[in-house]
Formats: structure tokens, sequence, C-alpha cells
């Protein structure tokens, strides 16, 4: 039944998106809610909120406020906590009140700029669409916003990551898994947009010879990046070993202005693979297959966007649980790869073999103190492992 | 930013301070929140399936629905709770409202059985478009024979007479009236406990104070183990609100059902446990034989009082009961009351803050939502031991007692409760952050 969850949880929303994003860039995040949204970033969708601190609030919208319009009330709110906390930027977020009430949530922002003289960047989220969405928004107003106008002298072989969040990839151990894979084979990292780089980092990002994009969300940054200031980027893989050195090469070629062929996957052997998760990641982790494992017939499934330039035939965007359940008693898929809960869709499938990959916008804290990485050669073990493991 | 954390002195709090919704006066005034980790609680969506072999209907946009149905997974009650997710076109045209009665077939013909009762979630969204939820349950009710019921999950009105979390209570014991029954004689022997999750410890001398005084059933819904043993609570002569969430729901019942209703919430002093049976008692008509009870508590609360002397001791605003009561049941004792964390006062508190006061009117009272906590680590006074989440949040260095709703005690068995799980505390070594994690708390 579309639109209905009923084995698994409802994902991250696109606050949770924005608000991930922003966690680490020295800002004031307000959504504009009743308090219930923001718990739901807090609590459920941002594993580093107990050990780490970052100002994300809710502007506590009650049903006075909302029925007489009293914007005022939030204003005085951000000017007062202004005063005292003096951050870098203020960001402001819609929910579902403020959309179903028609928050002008850009004059708001305009109104505290001209205020306090900060930049206030307003994001309308929602509620009603997925985190992707909300990553995409706030990657994209970095951009706009924190970057100069033009770019300072490059520094060769010299990358920016783009697209990390906990909601994808985890845990800041993945990310440095890519940088040390990157590091070790000669190129420097200068920012990784969002997770373990300053907003200084971010705004000095533009020294950088190219822009690495992990997830799909990212894609309208990078491509924003390349018309704006011709940065060019590509998709990382950073999955496998034979998978990682493909990347590699790609980003060498980028890097050289030459044109690079990619491989011809193999053929389906006695089954195919379904992998479910975040588009980009995902087919990073078919490129270790197919390389790492001669493993051919791999399908990506994403119950979120997907860029169509980075989807094979077989593969399938915004989802619901009734296609979920469709492939994979379909009976033509002998590995299934993703999260842990669609281990729930698993059951009567004798023979199928499941590798656990966690993805916090689905699986949330059930999974945010996984150790499970899906990167480098841990990717190798991961699917040695698992599929002993969890053979049925 | 600034170092200097908003906090007040207990001598400093006002009686006159604005009125924060049915939580009493105000620590601290409107302001930005901070979402503190240590705070939440049990959630509507996990309250309402407190109704014995009831399923849920949550009508949402997802990012409505993400909290509670992780929730409910860790927890272990998923496969009762279904999740609509409500677009931003189905919000303008009111298409979540015409597929309602799709869904629900879908869901009664996916189900092993059929469930006893039904139960359809709105959020803050619906509230604002006014939609009739109460006529849809009806018409359903007709439909398929079970009683269906409306709950909301509305935030947004937390500031209002009629918050979520009382008005979720309203929505449970809803089922005892309506649709309206033909009114039965009441069972003088039965007796029904409201307002609290998990059942009272069977420990509590209240069960055996009640049936010695003539009440032979004593029912309470998250002990009730059916849907038919939780109607009967509509044949109770009496109700006991002894936590203030329940309230609204016995209001209702004195009003449809006429059930008389006293309140005696949970407490922590011995002697406010007393007062309270002795109140009991004449609610009831008869006298409580308390006194064995007593006397065993007071003994032992003498044997912890040299303990309790050398303690520093945070109370949190996620404990069970009143935080002010707790520390002033401490502080009674010897202890030293490092701080305390409240939003607002209610009017039952000020009696125990005026103790509070005369023993040390310099306890600092701290807001865990106030924006200034965004940015420490930890409150500058040290304590030994920290009850409640969002108490330990802020005073890491201290031993953590959890003190939740998840274990009900009552009475005098809450005291003994109490100081026993302070000794177990101290000699503990948990960690506050996996043990938060979890318990599924919801904001």
């Amino acid at each position: 039944m579309k639109d209905l969850h009923m084995i698994l949880p409802t994902f991250a929303p696109d606050f949770s998106g924005v608000c991930s994003t922003l966690f680490e860039m020295e800002g004031m995040v307000v959504i504009h809610d009743a308090g219930g949204c923001t718990g739901t970033f807090t609590g459920y969708d941002e594993p580093r909120w107990f050990d780490e601190k970052s100002c994300v609030f809710t502007s506590n919208l009650d049903d006075v406020e909302a029925v007489f319009g009293t914007d005022n009330i939030l204003l005085d709110k951000i000017f007062a906590a202004d005063e005292f906390l003096n951050r870098r930027f203020i960001a402001l977020l819609g929910s579902p009140s403020p959309m179903v009430l028609g928050t002008d949530l850009n004059a708001l922002a305009k109104i505290i700029r001209q205020k306090t003289g900060k930049m206030c960047i307003s994001f309308n989220t929602k509620g009603t669409v997925f985190y992707d969405e909300g990553i995409s928004m706030a990657l994209l107003e970095l951009a706009r916003n924190f970057l100069p106008s033009g770019r300072p002298q490059i520094i060769p072989n010299s990358v920016n990551l783009i697209g990390a969040t906990p909601l994808d990839l985890t845990n800041r151990h993945n990310i440095d898994v890519i940088k040390e894979l990157l590091e070790e084979n000669g190129f420097f990292v200068c920012s990784t947009w969002a997770m373990g780089s300053t907003l200084d980092e971010i705004s000095n990002s533009l020294s950088a010879q190219c822009n690495i994009v992990l997830t799909a969300s990212a894609l309208k940054t990078a491509r924003y990046l390349e018309k704006v200031y011709g940065m060019p980027y590509l998709a990382g893989s950073f999955s496998g070993v034979k998978g990682v050195r493909e990347c590699l090469r790609q980003l060498e070629a980028l890097l050289k202005g030459k044109e690079y062929r990619k491989y011809r996957p193999p053929e389906e052997t006695g089954g195919r693979t379904l992998i479910v998760g975040e588009q980009l990641l995902a087919n990073g982790i078919r490129q270790s297959l197919e390389l790492d494992f001669n493993i051919g017939g791999v399908d990506v499934a994403t119950f979120f966007n997907a860029d169509p330039q980075y989807m094979r035939p077989g593969d399938c965007k915004e989802m619901d649980e009734d296609e979920l359940l469709r492939r994979i008693r379909s009976g033509i898929y002998n590995r299934i790869v993703g999260d842990g809960l669609y281990r729930l869709f698993d059951a009567g499938l004798p023979g199928c073999r499941f590798v656990e990959i966690p993805h916090i916008a689905v699986s949330s804290r059930l999974s945010w103190e996984s150790s499970v990485c899906p990167f480098g050669k841990s990717m190798l073990e991961l699917v040695t492992c698992g599929e002993e493991e969890f053979y049925g | 930013m600034s170092e200097n954390i908003y906090h007040l002195r207990i001598s400093e709090l006002d009686r006159n301070a604005p009125i924060l919704g049915t939580k009493g006066k105000a620590v601290s005034g409107a302001c930005l929140h901070y979402c503190a980790p240590g705070v939440g609680g049990w959630g509507i969506v996990r309250i309402a399936l407190l109704v014995p072999e009831s399923v849920m209907l949550f009508i949402a946009p997802h990012g409505c629905g993400r909290h509670g149905s992780v929730a409910s997974m860790q927890l272990g009650y998923r496969n009762r709770i279904f999740y609509l997710d409500v677009s931003e076109s189905d919000i303008v045209i009111g298409a979540h409202i015409d597929r309602i009665d799709e869904i629900v077939e879908y869901i009664l013909s996916h189900l092993p059985k059929k469930p006893k009762a039904f139960l359809i979630c709105a959020s803050c969204i619906d509230d604002l478009l006014a939609s009739d939820y109460r006529g849809i349950t009806r018409r359903l009710t007709k439909k398929h024979g079970i009683p269906f019921g409306e709950v909301h999950m509305n935030p947004i009105t937390t500031n209002s007479s009629t918050p979520p979390a009382l008005n979720v209570q309203r929505s449970i014991y809803r089922f005892l009236w309506d649709p309206p029954q033909e009114q039965k004689q009441k069972h003088l022997q039965n007796i029904n406990l409201i307002g609290h999750f998990s059942p009272v410890n069977p420990n509590s001398e209240i069960y055996l104070l009640l049936q010695n005084a003539g009440f032979e059933n004593i029912y309470q819904v998250s002990d009730c183990k059916s849907f038919e043993e939780f109607l009967k609570m509509r044949d109770s002569s009496r109700n006991i609100l002894i936590k203030p969430f329940g309230r609204l729901a016995c209001a209702d019942m004195e009003q449809k059902l006429d059930i008389p209703s006293t309140k005696k919430y949970i407490c922590y002093r011995a002697q406010g446990v007393a007062e309270s049976y002795r109140e009991l008692g004449k609610f009831l008509g008869c006298e409580l034989d308390y006194e064995p009870y007593y006397e065993a508590v007071l003994k032992k609360i003498e044997s912890h009082r040299k303990r309790l002397s050398t303690l520093r001791i945070a109370i949190g605003e996620g404990v069970n009961g009143s935080a002010f009561e707790i520390a002033c049941a401490l502080a009674e004792c010897g202890a030293q009351i490092a701080f305390i964390i409240s939003s607002a006062v209610a009017d039952y508190e000020w009696e125990y803050i005026g103790r509070l006061q005369k023993i040390d009117p310099d306890i600092p009272i701290y807001t865990s939502y106030h924006p200034t906590m965004a940015t420490i680590d930890r409150v500058k006074e040290e304590a030994d031991l920290a009850i409640g989440f969002d108490a330990a949040y802020i005073c890491q260095n201290a031993k953590l007692m959890i003190l939740d709703s998840n274990a009900q005690h009552y009475g005098f068995e809450a005291v003994a409760a109490l100081l026993d799980g302070i000794d177990e505390a101290m000699s503990a070594n948990v960690s506050a952050r996996a043990l938060l994690y979890s318990r599924a708390l919801v904001v």
C-alpha cells in the first residue's frame, strides 16, 4: 500500500538532513516547530548529540502563536539567544506546522539578517520529504553563502569530499577511512562537507583541485561548484580494494583532464544481488562486488532520490516497502546488501544471503553504535563473513 | 559563547511567574528551547498503546512518525502500529483523510487476528486543519464492529490547557464510555489506579491496604491482560489518580461514568505518604491500616540517614514524581541537594519548595531547555549522585539513578525503592549514554 509503513520505521526527514549537515558549522540552527521535530533530530537522527555540542533549537511553537501568526515571538527568541550565543550564522528551518500555516521563512530570515547583521539562511523544510533533500539544500546553501567569489591558488592533487553526514556514513571513523585511502595514494583532502571540517575549512575549500561526491544529495552542490567555479567532480567509490583502485584511476584521469573509460561489469552468474541504500554508496559497493568478487547482476534500489546519470537498468529509486518486498520475494536475488532492518523482509527465503551495512537514515539509533565500515578492505571482510554468517 | 548558564536559586522561584500550560509557573521566560539528550518520556504512541489488544494507525508527515516508529521497534510493539505518510499535496486537498477507510481495511486484512480496539492518531497539522477525526472514528466503529478511538500527537498544544500528555489519557479511557453503554451497578469492591504507565510495583503496600479495606479488584490499564478486562474499569466505584497526567481522564470518568476520584500523587517523603493514606481512607470511607508500613520505613530511613548525609545529590525533571518533592525527601534525610532541574513549578510543589528554601535557599534550579545549556558539558556544581538522565547529563561524574516511569513505585514502597535505589546506584558503574538510548525516550 502506497505511503504505508507496515514494517520499517519512517525515514529521516528533510529537517534532520539540514541539521545534520549544519551540525558542525558553528551556526545557530532553529527549527520552527513545537519541539517534536527537533526531538526527532536530536534523539533519533543525530548520533553525535550526546557527546558533542551544537546549537540546534526548537522555536517551541504553540497553538496560540500558530493561530494568531505572531512571528515576532519567534524573532524575539532568536534575537535573545543570538545575544549570548553569538554564533557565526543563523539557520531557520520549517516543519509541518509552519508549512500548513504558510509561514514565510524567507521573509523572517531577511528580518533576522537586518536586525543582527548576520547571515541568516532559511530552509523550507516540511517533514513531508526525506533527509536527502535536506542535505542537498544545506550543502548548496553552504556553497552559495560561505565561499569567496573566486578560487585561490589550487593545491595539486587535492580534493574535497562532499556529502558526508552520519545519516549516510554512520560515523567519523568511516570518513577517516576514506581520507586515509586518498592520502595513502597521494591526494590531499582539503575539506569534508560537512563532517570533520570547520566552516573556515569549508570556506577555504576552493583551493582543492576537484570535488568527490560521496552521496547523491551532494550532486547538486558539486554541479553548482562546477558551473560557478569550474571545479570538476566525480562520484566517489571507496568500497573494496579493486573498487577503490578503479575510483582512484578515474580521479587521476579527471585531474589530468583525460577521458576515462569505465570497466565493463561481469555477467550475472547464478542469481542477482540487490543493494538497498543510498545511491552512490550503494554504487560503490556494487563496484567492489563486480571488481573484487567478479559478481555480476547487481541492482541498486533506494527508498530515496537517485540521480538518473548514476542509475543502471534494473536500479530503482523512491521505492516503497511493497516494492522492496516484491523484489525480495521475486526469488531472483540470492544476496541482499543493506541495513539490518531489511532482514525483516527476508523471512522465508532460504538460501538468500545478507550483508548488513547500516543506514542511519533508516534504522536510526538501532544501528548508530555499529562499527561496520563499508569502505576499503573491510568491505571484503563484510562480504566474506556476511555471506557465511547470514546464509539462510 | 557565554559561560553564564541560566539558572535561579530556589529562593528566587516566583509564584507570579507566567504560566507554562498545565505544568505550572515557568522557571524561565519565553526562549528558544534546547533539547538536551536526557529529556523525553514515554511518548503519545506508546502511552496510547497501553490499551490492551489495540492497534494504531498513525497519520502524519513521515517526520512526525520517525521517533515513535523507531522507539516501537526498540521496545517491541512495532507490529501494533502502522504509519501513513502524509504528503504536502495530501494536506492541501485532504487526500489523507479520504484514504483512511481504505488503509484501515488494508491493515485489518493483513493482521493475523482482528484487534479489539483501533486507535487513529493525528498530528499537529490535522489540528490546524480542524480535521474531524471524531466523526471518522465513529463511522469506522459502526462499519467494523470494533471500537475506534482518536489520539492526538500534537505537541503544538503543549502549552494549552489540554496538552498531549493529558489528552492521550482521555483518549485511552474514552473507550470506557464512548460509545455510551447502559450504566451498570458499580462494583463497590473494584477500584482503579489512574495516571501512570507501568503497573504499580507488586511489592507496594497499597494493594494490601486496599484489599483489606474491601477492594478486591484493583485495576490499572497497563496491568489489564485483555480489552475486556480493561473495560471492567468502567464499573469500578472509585478512581485514585496517582500521577497528574490522568487528571482530565478522571474528570471525564466522573462526569460520564459517575466514578468519583481523588488525587494521591506518588511521593517519596514518608510523612507525605502517611498523610496521603490518611486522606485516602477518608475518601474511601474507611481507615487504612498503614502504620506498620510507616514504622518500617521510618526505621529504614534512620538506617540510611548517615550515608545520605555524606551525599550531594542532583535531581532531574525526568524522574517519576516531583523533583522538588524528592529533593525535599532527601534533604530532610540529611542529603545535600546539588541542584534541581525544572521547567515549571506545579501548584502542589510550592509546599516542598517552601521546605527546601528553609533548608538551603541557594539550591540552584536549572532548566534543561534554556539555550545556554547548549554551551556546556556540565554545570559547575559537583554531585555524587544524579537522579534522572537529564541531571546525569549535565553532571557526568555523578553516579546515575534512573527512577523513571518504566518502574512505578507507590506508597512507602516508593520511599524504600528510592533509598535502596540510591545504594544500588552508588555501587554501580553504568553508561548513562547506553542506558538512555535503550529507554527509547521521546520528546
